[in-house]
């Protein structure tokens, strides 16, 4: 092998290398059956919903339904509370049986996928630091930053799959069953990916300094819980100045886990009509992600192994 | 990059490992030169602690040199290009247990950026004498296939340059005598290879020329002639690492 490859060889050759530590970080997580329980969850999930959940149009009421649990006649409380009852069992509109399922979907995502989103990643991450086989990925031609940025690249992608796959397959469901497909619950499903890829570039700092999964997953979810503090801010605010200056540095400083919540819930048209700012949780909540995965990278990059 | 003599030139190299909030902790490596000539056989011997791992690490930039100069093929051996001339078997390394041999060597293949790998695994696979275990997954190998199988994945490239930690742990005498005819032959097609092993006579047969490393000291360097025309190896290692240590 020469180092005089042209430019757009070595690029080539990057890519590969790149590609796969992806692709390793995937069957690695096969290895790990953890990738397979949430495989498993997901299917799931969609089988139930597939032949466990019945919607049987109204006859004579156009846009109601009746819904059924294995053929049993159901009490569903819609949104917006309505709910009919005829002769024929409990009635509700179509449209607030879409919209319900679609929130019982992003309730599951929100915190438990991206959850246990963050406990197969991490892990995954973390595995790459152990020293034997870390060596043999540093003495290959590929950079300490790309080998970071690759390893989170495939736990983000992993995550991005399994949501796409779970809401995809939820929307053509939903279609097949009620005629409805709301769009909008892929583009929650997107932020829900984007909420998983911020908290991921945290944890992936903490693992690398650590060099664990425990301490960075729990760390984590701390940090987390602080951030959904922003919420509360005017709150804390009566209770005690400086309580409220505490919850505006950590709502700048954070990412805005709440906002970014109430982008999802108007997605699915379940939130508020409209949203006066998507950007700036959008934007700052990227920025933090961005300053973590430079400074993972800056560790990575200078650290003895 | 062809017209350099040296593969591997370090010079006055020196690294300590500091300790918690960066107090001062061990001196691995204090002030070493050495330079390893392209297709010799050079080897690198010393009690444990005295710093070849950490020279190794240093030269494939794993770890970081505090001062001193190191140049693989006359270029500063930080460079990432640098290791697609250079193959690496660590002392303590961890293969993907979860993948097949060759799906194993697949991998590190891919690393190196490799585009046709298919033959050139099938060949490496049938020199490590693990042909017919190719479909097998690492986790189910003995120690000494996998030592086989990581010596594969550092010669998948061809390099010219191999660096090998104590290439012959875990091997029985079939296997070292296989691994030292190899290292032979790789010398023959004009691959440099730099060694580190506790095997004193191993490196006494196939090196061309040894340092003798003390606490992250250099004590000697030279030909194997040189070292052994009075005294075996094996003595003058002896010799020089208790003279070092009164």
């Amino acid at each position: 092998m020469s180092l005089c490859a042209g430019r757009k060889s070595k690029q080539i050759m990057n890519a590969l290398a790149f590609w796969a530590i992806i692709e390793e970080s995937w069957r690695e997580s096969w290895a790990r059956r953890t990738s397979i329980a949430l495989a498993f969850i997901v299917l799931g999930l969609l089988l139930f919903f597939a032949f466990g959940v019945g919607v049987r149009e109204v006859e004579g009421r156009p846009g109601m339904v009746t819904i059924s649990l294995f053929g049993v006649k159901l009490r569903v409380e819609t949104p917006a509370g309505e709910q009919t009852i005829i002769q024929q069992g409990f009635v509700i509109p179509k449209a607030d049986f879409v919209q319900a399922l679609e929130m019982i979907a992003v309730g599951l995502l929100i915190p438990w996928g991206i959850l246990f989103g963050l406990f197969i990643t991490t892990g995954l991450f973390s595995s790459m630091l152990v020293r034997g086989r870390l060596y043999l990925l540093l003495s290959k031609p590929i950079a300490r930053w790309e080998l970071y940025l690759a390893r989170y690249a495939g736990g983000v992608l992993l995550v991005f799959v399994t949501t796409l796959l779970f809401c995809v397959g939820l929307l053509l469901l939903l279609w097949l069953k009620t005629g409805m497909a709301d769009a909008g619950l892929i583009a929650a499903g997107l932020v829900v990916v984007f909420i998983f890829a911020v908290w991921y570039s945290f944890a992936t700092l903490l693992a690398l300094l650590t060099e664990g999964t425990g301490v960075a997953l729990v760390a984590t979810l701390v940090v987390w819980g602080l951030a959904g503090l922003g919420a509360w801010r005017e709150g804390l605010r009566t209770l005690s100045p400086t309580l409220g200056s505490i919850a505006d540095v950590l709502y700048y400083i954070l990412p805005k886990v709440n906002d970014l919540e109430a982008i999802i819930m108007h997605l699915i048209g379940a939130g508020e009509s409209s949203l006066s700012n998507v950007w700036f949780p959008l934007g700052t909540s990227a920025l933090f992600a961005g300053a973590m995965l430079a400074l993972g990278v800056y560790i990575f990059s200078r650290r003895d192994y | 990059m062809d017209g350099h003599r040296n593969a591997v030139e370090v010079i006055e190299l020196q690294k300590t490992y500091r300790g918690l909030w960066g107090r001062a902790g061990v001196e691995a490596l204090k002030g070493v030169s050495l330079t390893v000539r392209e297709g010799e056989i050079f080897g690198l011997l010393g009690p444990n602690g005295a710093g070849k791992t950490t020279l190794i690490k240093i030269l494939l930039g794993i770890t970081f040199a505090d001062h001193g100069r190191a140049y693989l093929f006359g270029q500063e051996s930080h460079r990432v290009e640098l290791r697609r001339l250079v193959g690496y078997l660590p002392e303590d390394y961890q293969l993907p247990e979860y993948l097949r041999a060759w799906k194993a060597l697949d991998f590190f293949a891919k690393l190196y950026g490799l585009g046709e790998r298919r033959a050139h695994i099938s060949e490496l696979l049938r020199l490590s004498g693990l042909e017919d275990r190719r479909d097998s997954k690492v986790r189910e190998f003995s120690k000494g296939m996998r030592q086989r199988l990581a010596l594969a994945q550092a010669l998948l490239h061809r390099p010219k340059l191999l660096i090998l930690d104590e290439p012959t742990a875990h091997l029985d005498p079939i296997g070292r005598k296989e691994v030292k005819d190899l290292l032979v032959q790789l010398k023959r097609d004009g691959t440099t290879i730099l060694i580190s092993s506790h095997v004193l006579t191993e490196i006494e047969r196939i090196c061309d020329r040894v340092a003798i490393l003390h606490r992250g000291q250099l004590l000697k360097e030279g030909t194997v002639e040189e070292l052994t025309q009075e005294k075996s190896l094996e003595d003058v290692f002896v010799e020089l690492v208790r003279g070092a240590q009164e």
